[in-house]
C-alpha cells in the first residue's frame, strides 16, 4: 500500500515535469516544424540535388567532426586537471574556457584572423614552415569553431569526471593497476557519458557557427554560410528548404550520438 | 512578479513617431547624421536604421515581411527587380547620391609605395598581391567591380587585364560584402580592396583616383558603361553608373514621416551630409514613376533620364 502510494506520487513529479517541460519542447518543436511546414517535399529534393548545397553540408558535418575530435584530445585532459586539480587559480582557468562564450562571434574571428592571418604572430611562422594557412580553407574553419564550441566539451567533461567516485580509483591502485591503467580503465570509461555529451554539444555549436567561421573562411563554404548565401541569391524558399535539410541531417547524428553514448554507459555499468 | 517581467519583455519602444530605414551598408555613415539631424527636427521621430547588403535589406521586406518605412539601397535596379515585381512592394524610387568603385590599400600594402593611378593595373596582377571584393552573385560592389575591370581592359587596350587581375583576388578572398573584408585588409591579410569611395573616405584608406571611364560614377557615361558586361550566376549583368536610390515601400507605417524624411535626403542639409562622407550628388534628384511619387515629394525631383 505505501509502495503504491510512493509511487503514484512519483509518477506525480513525473507527470508535473512532462507537462512544463512540455512547454520548452513545443518552445523548441513548433518553430522548427513552421520552417518545415512551409516546405513543399520536391523543393526539399530540389535543393538536396544541387552539388554545392551537398558539398557545403558535408564540408560542415567534416569540419564539425574535426572540431569535436580536437576538442576532445585537447578539452578533456583541462577537464580532468579542473575536475581532480586542487590547484591556486582553478576558478581563473575554468574562468578562461567559459571566457568563448561571451565573446560576440564576429569579434572571435577577428581575434583569430589577428592571431591566426598571414601577418599574425602564430600564422605567419606555421604557413611559412608547414604551409598551413588558416585563410580560406578547412583549417580556417575548424579554427573557428573549435573557438566557440570548445568550452561545452571542456564543461560537459568535468561534471563527468567530477561525478566518478575518488575512492573507485583508490580501489584500483590498491588492486596494483598503475595511474595510466586507472585513467583508461576506470575513470574515463565512468566519465563517458558526460564527455559523450560534451562532445555532441561542440559539434552541434560548431556546425552551427556563421560568423566566427566566415570572417576566417567564406569559401569553402560551410552550409550555414551557404544557407545564407542561398537567402541573398534565390530568396527564403531555397534558404530555409537547405535549412531543414541540415537539421534533418544534425537530427538523425545527434540520436545517432546520445544512442552511443548510452550504451557506452550501460556497458560502463555492467563492468562495475 | 512573473507579469511585470512578461510586461517588461513585451514593451515596445518608447511613444511616438518610429520611422524604420532599411539602408545599404555603405551608408551608415551619412545616414547616421542624417539620422540625428532629422531627429533633431521632428522631435517626436525615433529613427531606427539598420544597414546590410543592399540586396539582403530588399529581401527582408519582400521574404521576410518586415516593415521598412524608407529603403535605401547602393544599386538604384535593386528596386524594381525585388520591389516592383509581384511582391509590389513599391512602385517608384528616386536616385539621390553617387558613388565610384576603386581599391584601397594601406602602407603595409605589398608594392605600396609605387602604385599609382597610372600603373595600377600591373602592381595589382603581380605575383604575390593578394586582392579582396565581394561576392559578384549577390552584391552590387561584386559584379561592379567586375564591371570596372572589363572597361579597364577597354580603357587600357589590355586585353587580359581583368583576367590576370582576378588570378590574385580567389575565392578565398571573396566575402558576401566587402565591409567585412576591412579587418583583413587593416591586419595585412590583403594587400589591397575593391570597394567604394565613399568607404575609402570615410575609413581613412588610401585609394586609387581611377578615371571616370572606368569607375561608374559619371551617369553620362552610361551609354559606355553598358558595354561592360560582369557574367554571375544571376546572369549576365551590364555595367550601370552607380546610382544608390531611395522609396518609401508600400508597406511603410509612416508613409508621411517617410516621405518627409526622403524630402531632407534630398534637400540641401541631407545632400550636404553626402558630399561630406564621399557621395558625389544627384541635382537634381532622378525619379522613376514620378506620378507615383508622394506629392510633397515631386517639386525635389525630374523624371529618370531614358537612355
Amino acid at each position: 500500500m505505501a509502495e503504491r502510494l510512493r509511487r503514484a506520487r512519483g509518477s506525480g513529479v513525473v507527470l508535473t515535469c512532462w507537462l512544463v517541460g512540455s512547454v520548452l519542447l513545443a518552445f523548441i518543436v513548433v518553430p522548427l516544424l513552421g520552417l518545415a511546414a512551409v516546405q513543399p517535399v520536391r523543393n526539399l529534393v530540389r535543393v538536396a540535388a544541387m552539388p554545392d548545397v551537398r558539398l557545403a553540408i558535408w564540408l560542415s558535418l567534416l569540419a564539425a567532426f574535426l572540431t569535436a575530435g580536437c576538442a576532445a584530445i585537447l578539452g578533456v585532459p583541462l577537464a580532468y586537471v579542473l575536475a581532480r586539480g586542487t590547484f591556486g587559480g582553478r576558478d581563473v582557468v575554468a574562468a578562461i574556457v567559459d571566457l568563448p562564450l561571451a565573446v560576440p562571434h564576429t569579434v572571435a574571428g577577428i581575434a583569430l584572423l589577428i592571431v591566426l592571418g598571414r601577418q599574425g604572430p602564430i600564422g605567419g611562422p606555421i604557413g611559412e614552415v608547414l604551409g598551413l594557412r588558416f585563410w580560406g580553407t578547412l583549417a580556417g574553419v575548424v579554427a573557428g569553431m573549435l573557438f566557440v564550441s570548445a568550452p561545452y566539451a571542456v564543461n560537459a567533461a568535468q561534471i563527468g569526471f567530477e561525478a566518478v567516485d575518488p575512492r573507485l580509483e583508490k580501489v584500483a591502485r590498491t588492486l596494483g593497476m598503475g595511474p595510466w591503467g586507472v585513467l583508461l580503465h576506470v575513470t574515463l570509461p565512468l566519465a563517458w557519458p558526460g564527455i559523450m555529451t560534451g562532445l555532441t554539444l561542440t559539434y552541434a555549436r560548431a556546425i552551427s557557427e556563421f560568423a566566427a567561421v566566415a570572417i576566417l573562411a567564406y569559401y569553402p563554404m560551410t552550409a550555414p554560410v551557404k544557407i545564407y548565401e542561398m537567402f541573398l541569391q534565390f530568396g527564403l524558399e531555397d534558404a530555409s528548404a537547405m535549412a531543414l535539410l541540415m537539421l534533418l541531417v544534425t537530427l538523425a547524428l545527434f540520436i545517432l550520438f546520445r544512442g552511443l553514448a548510452r550504451r557506452r554507459a550501460r556497458f560502463a555499468g555492467a563492468g562495475r | 512578479m512573473l507579469l511585470s517581467a512578461i510586461a517588461l519583455l513585451a514593451a515596445g519602444p518608447a511613444s511616438g513617431q518610429t520611422l524604420t530605414i532599411f539602408g545599404a551598408g555603405t551608408l551608415a555613415a551619412p545616414f547616421r547624421q542624417i539620422d540625428a539631424a532629422f531627429e533633431k527636427l521632428h522631435p517626436r521621430a525615433v529613427v531606427h536604421a539598420q544597414f546590410g547588403g543592399s540586396v539582403m535589406m530588399a529581401r527582408k521586406i519582400t521574404d521576410l515581411h518586415q516593415h521598412a518605412d524608407v529603403l535605401a539601397v547602393a544599386d538604384y535596379s535593386v528596386i524594381p527587380r525585388f520591389l516592383f515585381g509581384e511582391s509590389k512592394a513599391a512602385d517608384w524610387y528616386v536616385g539621390f547620391a553617387r558613388n565610384a568603385i576603386t581599391f584601397v590599400y594601406t602602407e603595409k600594402s605589398k608594392f605600396a609605395p609605387e602604385i599609382s593611378s597610372a600603373n595600377w593595373y600591373d602592381v595589382l596582377a603581380r605575383p604575390g598581391v593578394q586582392i579582396g571584393r565581394s561576392n559578384p552573385d549577390t552584391d552590387p560592389s561584386g559584379y561592379q567591380t567586375l564591371q570596372m575591370l572589363a572597361l579597364a581592359e577597354q580603357h587600357y587596350h589590355s586585353p587580359n587585364l581583368a583576367a590576370a587581375l582576378l588570378t590574385n583576388a580567389p575565392r578565398e578572398n571573396i566575402r558576401d560584402t566587402e565591409t567585412e573584408l576591412l579587418a583583413a585588409l587593416q591586419l595585412g591579410q590583403i594587400d589591397y580592396l575593391a570597394i567604394y569611395r565613399s568607404d575609402a573616405l570615410q575609413h581613412h584608406l588610401r585609394y586609387l583616383d581611377l578615371p571616370a571611364a572606368i569607375d561608374l560614377s559619371d551617369p553620362a557615361r552610361a551609354g559606355n558603361y553598358a558595354t561592360a558586361v560582369a557574367q554571375t550566376k544571376n546572369g549576365d549583368l551590364p555595367g550601370k553608373p552607380i546610382i544608390y536610390a531611395v522609396t518609401v515601400p508600400t508597406g511603410a507605417d509612416q508613409p508621411e514621416l517617410a516621405a518627409e524624411f526622403v524630402a531632407f535626403l534630398l534637400g540641401p542639409a541631407g545632400q550636404a551630409i553626402m558630399a561630406g562622407n564621399g557621395f558625389g550628388n544627384v541635382d537634381p534628384a532622378d525619379a522613376v514613376n514620378i506620378d507615383k511619387v508622394p506629392a510633397s515629394l515631386r517639386s525635389l525631383v525630374v523624371p529618370w533620364p531614358s537612355d
